[in-house]
């Protein structure tokens, strides 16, 4: 009984796998993993659509800060929506992280990569010692105890002037980053080609698929068996060689010359051995947007994958009661320390990312104010949800500032009036955030559409009847 | 401990400042036995239940465990969370699952443990970490079917009726593989009929799996009904531990639970 149960689940993955059809299937689409993806291909649509002039310089620099606030809200949900954990001191390790970029840079002498390292596992190092303290203290008094940490971050930024250069704030330039050893020139030729060979591979995917389910019946076992083998041993092999880039990444980082490089000359790309040497320039601004963009999909997915977890489930465990998390095995003491670093370690990779995007920063952009906006964010939005995060920052920082700062331009402040309106509008009637918005949507259309079927269908009765009655009044 | 023993208090006392919870208390449990902890309230059973899971560090006393692989431990040189590890698994008197996961993903908290992959493999999505994942939601998902609940399965924890959530709280305690499963007030807010298909399904986890298990319950016709030997405590005083027949006509747990009158 169990053994037919496996095979037809294993059957199910296999011909999920190999159906081309499903990519245009209504609930492949519907994967999150697969919506991230096509968000993240509109996100990148931005640059391009500036370039054409369809939308401003200044509406792009807005995306750009829509962007780190949502990857500091999907840290900081894990900490609030899942853990029931508080911190408002998130607009300080923001930051830390805006200043610690450049600083480190210049200080150690390091690239881009090699800096955002540095500033991570540093913000890590803090976020540990908060969650140890967590431990100890709950509720309000945590709210307190993390309201102080971001209170001290402001004075340093304000007064530590070797850090923070005061008040004249830092300034720093796009990044420029080694993306696996060679910048990939996409010409016109190259694109088509690229796109007609996908479409050769799922063709052929597609005709192997059904000669596969023609030739199954007989020996599917065996088959099957195999198959999933071959998937999955494409996957493994697939992330080893991920794992072994990003550390021959980290080797190149600590070396500061590439071990292996492939310079492009003409149409051909050749390898130097691993003494050679490529210059990488700095992103222009449409490269920057593009990059805290793939940053923002890398993020979703990392979430997604924790809160999918076993780690997700004990973070729910333990937000909801302690007592049943512990006597699971759940131990507080590490899933705080994971929801800590995570949030810390999400709000100042947004901080570097600020310093990338704006290449400048000043003390009093961290102020408690813009840690209780991003507690906001996390709640318009809908606590526990991921797109959520995108729709509160878009609510919170996006529509003041695309619309209503041009619609009252004349009266100082009443953008923001508005917006409080709105959230206060928001919180009312979506209390568990504006990601539930979706589903009265589809009710409004699937309303709307029955209500068109009908009129359309008394129409046509009314035009029956009619045409009944002349025949009628013809005889 | 005897060659059958699974579970034996000795001594236990815990105190509150002055108030004595648990008073000198021993007894002990044979193995694939149910066992009743009665007593009238303020009796302390669940305090002896936080003693035995760790909740609480008891003052004086040993509790002495006989774990997976068959070791006697003593269970106060363990960290509460570390007691499931060898077996003993336990349930809540008020529910304490949570609503807003599937009841498929609320067993799988039982089975906390059992993963052996980190997070970062989990991030990654590993081979490794997908097919834990994948033969522990299969697992979860044939104890959901023991339990008759497998349809339910992707359904929200919250809104379900009450007997539902006390039957996943005792498969989220199954989904650990225990030796023994302490079940605090199973039969709380249950109308008769649940009742007693309730004390139907403790019988069967007990031959089905070889599980040991011990409950409080104040509904005396389901402990009577369910329970092989019945222990009582009156303020923290060990009374008496026998079959629920002998209970019943012991003096000494007659005076303390009915204050004196008449049983019956």
């Amino acid at each position: 009984m169990n053994k037919i149960n496996i095979l037809d689940k294993v059957k199910s993955n296999v011909t999920n796998f190999f159906q081309p059809k499903g990519v245009f299937d209504k609930n492949f689409v519907k994967k999150p993993l697969i919506m991230y993806l096509i968000f993240g291909l509109l996100l990148l649509a931005i640059p391009f659509l500036q370039e054409q002039g369809y939308i401003q310089f200044y509406t792009m620099g807005v995306f750009g800060m829509i962007i780190i606030y949502t990857i500091v809200a999907l840290g900081l949900n894990l900490l609030l929506g899942y853990s029931g954990l508080i911190s408002l001191g998130t607009a300080g390790f923001i930051g830390f992280g805006a200043y610690g970029l450049p600083f480190f840079s210049n200080l150690l002498g390091l690239n881009f990569t090699g800096a955002l390292i540095v500033t991570l596992l540093l913000s890590a190092l803090i976020g540990a010692l908060i969650g140890l303290f967590s431990l100890k203290v709950e509720g309000v008094y945590l709210a307190i105890a993390t309201l102080f940490v971001g209170e001290i971050f402001l004075e340093i930024f304000r007064n530590v002037e070797w850090f923070t250069n005061g008040f004249s704030g830092v300034k720093f330039h796009y990044p420029h980053v080694i993306l696996l050893f060679f910048q990939l020139r996409i010409t016109v030729t190259s694109f088509i080609l690229l796109v007609l060979s996908a479409l050769i591979v799922i063709a052929l995917g597609y005709i192997g698929f059904k000669k596969y389910k023609n030739k199954q019946k007989s020996k599917i076992e065996k088959k099957e068996n195999r198959i999933t083998k071959i998937k999955s041993r494409l996957l493994s092999i697939f992330k080893i060689a991920l794992i072994i880039l990003g550390l021959m990444l980290v080797l190149q980082i600590v070396l500061g010359e590439p071990l292996l490089t492939f310079v492009q000359s003409g149409n051909s790309i050749t390898t130097t051995g691993f003494r050679g040497y490529l210059k990488l320039e700095e992103f222009d601004r449409n490269q920057t947007f593009r990059f805290i963009s793939l940053i923002l999909i890398a993020s979703m997915f990392i979430i997604y994958n924790i809160v999918n977890s076993r780690t997700g489930r004990a973070l729910m465990a333990m937000s909801r009661s302690e007592h049943a998390a512990q006597s699971m095995g759940i131990s507080l003491m590490k899933y705080r320390l994971v929801a800590f670093i995570t949030a810390t370690v999400f709000a100042t990779l947004a901080g570097t990312l600020y310093v990338s995007w704006f290449t400048s920063a000043y003390p009093d952009s961290w102020t408690l104010g813009f840690s209780l906006i991003l507690i906001a964010v996390v709640v318009v939005g809908g606590y526990k949800s991921i797109f959520g995060m995108f729709l509160g920052a878009l609510i919170i920082h996006g529509i003041p500032t695309f619309y209503l700062k041009e619609a009252f331009a004349d009266i100082n402040g009443l953008p923001f009036i508005f917006t409080g309106v709105l959230i206060i509008v928001v919180i009312l009637f979506y209390p568990y955030g504006a990601i539930y918005l979706r589903h009265d949507i589809k009710r409004l259309y699937r309303y709307l559409k029955s209500k068109i079927i009908k009129f359309i269908h008394l129409i046509k009765q009314r035009i029956q009847k009619s045409n009944d009655s002349e025949v009628n009044e013809d005889e | 401990m005897n060659k059958n023993t699974i579970l034996e208090v000795k001594n236990l006392s815990m105190y509150f400042g002055g108030l004595k919870a648990v008073d000198d208390l021993s007894f002990e449990v044979f193995e694939k036995e149910i066992v009743g902890l009665i007593g009238p309230n303020g009796a302390g059973k669940t305090t002896v239940f936080n003693c035995i899971t760790q909740f609480y560090k008891e003052d004086k006393g040993e509790i002495w465990f006989k774990n997976k692989d068959d070791e006697e431990i003593n269970l106060n040189d363990i960290k509460v969370t570390k007691v499931i590890n060898h077996g003993l698994v336990r349930t809540f008197q008020n529910i304490e699952l949570v609503p807003d996961l599937s009841i498929i993903d609320n067993i799988l908290i039982g089975a906390h443990n059992q993963f052996k992959s980190g997070i970062l493999e989990h991030i990654l999505t590993l081979p490794r970490a997908r097919r834990e994942e994948k033969e522990l939601r299969e697992k979860a998902h044939h104890v959901l079917e023991f339990l008759k609940l497998h349809y339910i399965k992707d359904m929200y924890v919250a809104g379900q009726p009450y007997g539902v959530l006390k039957k996943i709280e005792i498969a989220r305690a199954l989904m650990a593989n225990p030796k023994m499963i302490i079940l605090d007030e199973p039969a709380a807010g249950l109308n008769d009929v649940e009742t007693d298909e309730l004390a139907g399904l403790i019988r069967h986890i007990r031959d089905e799996f070889d599980i040991t298990v011990i409950l409080v319950e104040h509904d005396m016709g389901f402990v009577m009904d369910v329970c092989d030997r019945i222990c009582a405590i009156s303020f923290g005083k060990f009374l008496a531990m026998d079959t629920a027949e002998e209970i019943i006509k012991n003096k000494a747990v007659q005076e303390a639970y009915l204050g004196g009158d008449d049983f019956e």
